[in-house]
């Protein structure tokens, strides 16, 4: 048995009083009966009461400690706990109208019982139950598809296969990788909710791709091609001349794959007009004797809204 | 079945006053009369969860009420859930398969 004062997780020097203190917070925790679920809540209740039995009577403590008696002192024999009683549901000292709590909640219960009460008493020769998990996947994982590993909680290692256009919220269902069956019975399947993260740039909405662009001032005025990327790759658009910040232009079929029709979306791609990082001496000597920019308000319609 | 006398012989942290006053605030019901009582297996197990309540964790006596009625409901609604698993497991499969994914979805938006 491990040192009783690194069970109750005190300093040797603790006192009664910490001791006490101790057992207490992990009993609250760890008592049986405040954990009906839980099998190995029993093993760790027992294992605290014994360190508590020893350390809490002075006497014990001081042949421990002079190392005159072993951590296990007497072994206490397993005493039961009330969920162990009545099928482990309390029994008689269950709640009060609890009889006819199936209507009580909501109607579900009763529903699903309905008249199938008497199933046949076949309940326990079944299929493993299903497992749900929720995996995170990036976005161009997403929208290309591609295999995500996932580590599963009871140490398994799966490639998940995400289908190309996967949407956020959608669910795929893993055969057979579920909890395992009883009875030779086939394992229950596992659900993956999948969350798409979100990407630097690329918006999706719906099938759609809405992505903003920067574009010098001179791929604005003057028009011509730039790259952008898309889900798929870079491709090349064409920027009209006399283009301006908040134009939109649309790449056809360069969005995500709806899985339902078999159509893909379209990528839209908002420019944005950049200046220069560093201010270029030429550029402002030309505005400087620009006549026609001192002319033109862009703030011209606020004023009706002020 | 087990006299009051028998309890407290067999769990020495247990003491009359203790019983007498669980019983009085509807935390035990034993069978039978005030004089002779009867505690079947599970009254004991839950007079000695009472007295764990009160020794070991260290739970007042208004506070133990409240941990004991909680403690109900959980082990009632184990029930319920079992029995509703139970019936669940005896559905066809496809049915299992469309409550399975009803709970998915439902999981998932929670």
């Amino acid at each position: 048995m491990t040192d009783p004062y690194s069970v109750l997780g005190v300093p040797r020097t603790a006192s009664e009083e910490d001791i006490r203190k101790a057992f207490r917070a992990l009993a609250k925790k760890h008592h049986p009966d405040l954990n009906p679920g839980d099998k190995a809540a029993e093993a760790k209740f027992k294992e605290i009461s014994q360190a508590n039995e020893l350390l809490s009577d002075a006497e014990k403590r001081r042949r421990f400690d002079a190392g005159e008696i072993d951590a296990t002192g007497q072994e206490v024999p397993p005493r039961g706990f009330y969920r162990d009683q009545a099928g482990g549901y309390g029994g008689k000292y269950e709640r009060a109208g609890a009889h006819d709590s199936f209507v009580d909640m909501g109607g579900v219960f009763s529903e699903m019982f309905g008249e199938r009460r008497g199933y046949g008493g076949g309940g326990f020769d079944m299929s493993g139950m299903p497992v749900t998990y929720s995996l995170r996947v990036p976005f161009l994982v997403a929208a290309r598809g591609g295999k995500q590993r996932v580590d599963l909680p009871d140490g398994k290692t799966l490639d998940i296969d995400i289908p190309e256009g996967t949407t956020d919220g959608q669910t795929l269902r893993l055969k057979g990788q579920g909890m395992p069956g009883s009875q030779g019975r086939p394992a229950g399947d596992a659900y993956v909710e999948i969350r798409v993260e979100p990407h630097a740039f690329f918006e999706a909405r719906d099938n759609d791709i809405h992505v903003e662009l920067p574009v010098t001032i001179t791929e604005a005025a003057l028009g011509g091609k730039v790259r952008v990327p898309t889900v798929a790759g870079p491709v090349m658009l064409n920027v009209p001349a006399g283009s301006n910040t908040g134009t939109s232009l649309r790449l056809k079929g360069r969005g995500l794959l709806d899985r339902r029709s078999g159509q893909r979306g379209d990528q839209y791609v908002k420019l944005k007009v950049v200046m220069p990082e560093q201010p270029d001496a030429k550029l402002k000597e030309f505005l400087e004797n620009w006549e026609a920019g001192k002319a033109y308000d862009p703030r011209q319609g606020m004023e009706q809204f002020t | 079945m087990t006299t009051l006398d028998e309890l407290l012989r067999e769990h020495r942290r247990l003491t009359a006053v203790h019983v007498e006053r669980w019983v009085a605030r509807g935390l035990l019901h034993p069978a039978g009369s005030v004089e002779a009582w009867s505690f079947e297996a599970i009254d004991v197990a839950r007079a000695r969860l009472l007295a764990d309540l009160v020794d070991d964790l260290g739970f007042d006596d208004d506070s133990v009420g409240t941990v004991v009625d909680l403690v109900d409901q959980v082990n009632t609604l184990r029930r319920q859930l079992d029995l509703l698993g139970q019936a669940i497991a005896g559905q066809p499969a496809e049915t299992r398969e469309a409550i399975a994914r009803a709970l998915a979805r439902l999981t998932a938006k929670g």
